[in-house]
């Protein structure tokens, strides 16, 4: 056991020497996600300078409210300036916002309208990027309106009481009563970031975890490569298990895709100001998004004769991967479930929770998920595995 | 690395008995000691069924064409394919079972350039070393041994890549012989070099030999295996058809000579005809060369000469050649060891 290890420790380093000396290999790792993720940050996380903004409606409540300022939003002079994009809930408004598909958005918490007719009160959520002003200052007068609306109602009663249109001896005590609640809704603002930080924010991890798949899918290429060269038959005639030889290959491509990260982590948040949060959470997420993509990756290689065809289908597969799970930009709200079930969505969502301020519980689920969807993986790549080490 | 396919069937009809020739090792001196190896790939039987002795300081060639079965016997001896049947022991260890100790016995130098073509010299050597358990000091040490022994010490921190064919090659042999195995095995280590590496790896091979390591060693260069071996196995069709010295191999041909013809015209119609001559044993041909085996052939030429002509060739050129391994396999396969049909 001890020297099975040994031996893989051995060939992780040599690979990872060869892997560091390799242009294209550093192209993949570091070069090509950093400039995408500038790009691409860059060019849909502005400033927001013009008269036309998108909105993001979350109507977790399905209410009246809702209902409201879906009216307000869609009538008069805001139809011309604003684009309303309605999402799930308020995780996909922030979404929005992080990923620079929305510069404000306007939460209704489920059970809003239920607590407002019951007069308990309740709180209208405006989430605005603080780098589009303009469209957080809309958003605001917008969710402004409709408290304005429900206060007017409150006023109502008092103004009923006082021209008598109550019954006598009833209107003092409505009156003292409407006068005695709270407003019934509060506004609760809350800054997202976005412009070019957010979109850093997003684009970072987007662009790292896009990348991680052709870092790591080099690994199982490398082992074909070494049989067609002929050094997998001098490794096999070494004294050291089989195993050993794919442990340190994975091992190899697995630091690579640490590094990878970390470095897009470290130039995305010093050079742009991505917030990407919570370190141990980030790395959690790493390692979650690494393990499936080396055990899809290794899938792949099984089912493969050649380098050539391993490298097409790897390509197919995660550019689908990709654009499923959000890399390229958030997919509109009804694709969303179709992302989750990607290691890319999966991996996007706890980086866009941990970046707006969620704690290490907002990556528990993508974690196990990456890791079931590697477990997944593993399983279908095992019974062909020993082929890919065969001289 | 892939393995060599051997059509499977009978011998030819002009396939003399199977020739044995003295078997020059046995008991405990043996380092490598392979009894009825076979393995077949679904209806191919590549290796049926051959064993293979070698002691110690002995270097033992493994002749065959392309597709013979030499490679796949090599991979089953150096633990690379497991045998559908059959053992292998080397220095005392069995392959199947002991799988470490036999392959730390074996110096395996592929045909292929089996080094990373991105590591200098050293770092290549460093690595394969620690694969077989060498470490700090003695590890530097025999690195700095094995760069001595095929010349490269000046260029052992240049990356590999940057080498020649024949560079390459010296320093894929090198990594075989780290960390001091009692077995090496060369796989056509001389493939595509110039004649200066040529001579240097046939004289490390050699000197190897000297020190008491055991050789096993393939070639398509029947010279090289003149020169190098002790002793010589005949593989064809995936069996070992003829084994034994130099000496107790060429006594298997008796009285014949070979007589190389080259000829402007169909070679095949040539060797056809030719075997109609009194005293021609066998006949192969490829491309314009005709290869006989001739019971005193001196005094066949006028006739084979006349017999080109009928046959509506041209004679280009004649060579009366010394019996040598060449005319052995052709006496036992009834084709040119070159010829990859």
């Amino acid at each position: 056991m001890a020297e099975g290890l040994r031996a893989a420790a051995t060939i992780a380093r040599r690979d990872l020497r060869s892997r560091l000396r390799d242009r294209s290999a550093l192209v993949t790792a570091f070069a090509a996600p950093l400039v995408l993720a500038v790009i691409l940050s860059v060019a849909l996380g502005g400033p927001d300078e013009g008269f036309e903004t998108t909105i993001a409606l979350a109507d977790e409540d399905g209410g009246s409210l809702g209902e409201g300022l879906r009216e307000a939003l869609a009538g008069g002079e805001l139809a011309e300036i604003v684009d309303v994009v309605e999402v799930a809930d308020a995780g996909a408004a922030r979404r929005a916002l992080a990923d620079g598909s929305a510069l404000a958005a306007l939460v209704v918490p489920e059970g809003l309208s239920e607590s407002l007719a019951s007069e308990a009160g309740g709180d209208l959520l405006v989430l605005r990027d603080p780098d589009a002003g303009l469209s957080g200052d809309l958003a605001t007068a917008i969710a402004q309106g409709a408290a304005n609306e429900i206060e007017r109602g409150r006023l109502a009663v008092e103004l009923a009481v006082a021209a008598g249109a109550l019954p006598p001896g009833q209107g003092e005590g409505v009156a003292a009563a409407a006068r005695a609640r709270p407003a019934a809704l509060a506004l609760v603002d809350d800054d997202v970031e976005g412009g070019l930080s957010g979109a850093a924010s997003y684009f970072g991890p987007a662009m790292a975890v896009f990348f991680v798949f052709f870092v790591v899918g080099a690994g199982p290429q490398s082992l074909l490569r070494q049989r067609r060269e002929g050094s997998l038959a001098r490794l096999a005639a070494a004294p050291i298990p089989r195993g050993a030889i794919a442990l340190g290959t994975a091992a190899s491509v697995g630091a690579l895709a640490f590094l990878s990260i970390a470095t897009l982590w470290l130039v995305m948040s010093l050079g742009f100001g991505a917030r990407w949060g919570e370190p141990l959470g980030v790395l959690a997420l790493a390692a979650g998004v690494t393990a499936a993509a080396m055990a899809l990756t290794t899938f792949v290689a099984t089912l493969a004769r050649t380098e050539e065809q391993v490298s097409g289908w790897t390509s197919i597969i995660v550019f689908t991967l990709a654009l499923l799970g959000g890399s390229f930009g958030a997919l509109p709200p009804a694709l969303e479930p179709l992302s989750l079930a990607t290691p890319n969505g999966l991996a996007l969502r706890g980086f866009v929770d941990l970046a707006a301020g969620g704690g290490l519980e907002v990556v528990v689920v993508p974690v196990a998920g990456n890791l079931a969807f590697a477990a997944a993986a593993a399983a279908l790549a095992a019974p062909r595995l020993h082929r890919l080490v065969a001289p | 690395m892939s393995a060599s396919s051997a059509p499977a069937g009978p011998p030819g009809p002009s396939r003399p008995a199977r020739a044995r020739g003295t078997q020059a090792t046995t008991g405990p001196e043996v380092v490598l000691e392979a009894a009825g190896l076979r393995r077949a790939f679904g209806d191919l039987t590549a290796v049926d069924g051959v064993d293979v002795r070698i002691a110690p300081g002995e270097a033992y060639g493994l002749l065959g064409p392309n597709g013979a079965g030499k490679t796949t016997t090599i991979s089953m001896l150096c633990g690379l394919l497991e045998p559908d049947d059959g053992a292998v022991r080397v220095a005392g260890h069995d392959l199947a079972r002991e799988p470490a100790a036999a392959k730390s016995a074996i110096g395996y130098v592929p045909q292929e350039i089996a080094l990373y073509p991105d590591l200098t010299a050293r770092e290549n050597l460093a690595f394969f070393g620690r694969l077989y358990g060498l470490r700090g000091r003695a590890l530097a040490g025999r690195i700095d041994a094995v760069l001595d022994i095929i010349g490269l010490a000046p260029r052992a921190d240049d990356r590999v890549g940057t080498y020649s064919g024949g560079m390459k090659r010296r320093v894929n042999i090198g990594a075989g012989l780290l960390h001091e195995p009692r077995l090496v095995v060369l796989d056509e280590p001389t493939v595509g070099v110039d004649p200066q590496s040529r001579h240097a790896i046939l004289e490390s091979v050699a000197a190897l030999s000297a020190e008491g390591t055991a050789i096993l060693y393939t070639s398509h260069y029947m010279e090289e295996v003149e020169r190098l071996c002790d002793r010589v196995g005949i593989i064809d069709h995936g069996r070992m058809i003829a084994e034994g010295t130099r000496r107790e191999l060429l006594a298997e041909l008796g009285e014949a000579d070979r007589l190389d013809l080259v000829v402007d015209g169909d070679a095949g119609d040539v060797a056809e005809a030719c075997r109609g001559i009194a005293g021609v044993v066998d006949a192969a041909a490829a491309d314009r060369e005709v290869t006989l085996l001739v019971r005193h052939g001196r005094a066949r030429l006028a006739e084979v000469v006349a017999t080109v002509a009928s046959a509506g060739a041209t004679l280009t050129s004649v060579e009366l050649v010394e019996p040598d391994l060449e005319a052995v396999f052709l006496a036992l396969t009834g084709r040119a060891l070159r010829d990859d049909g």
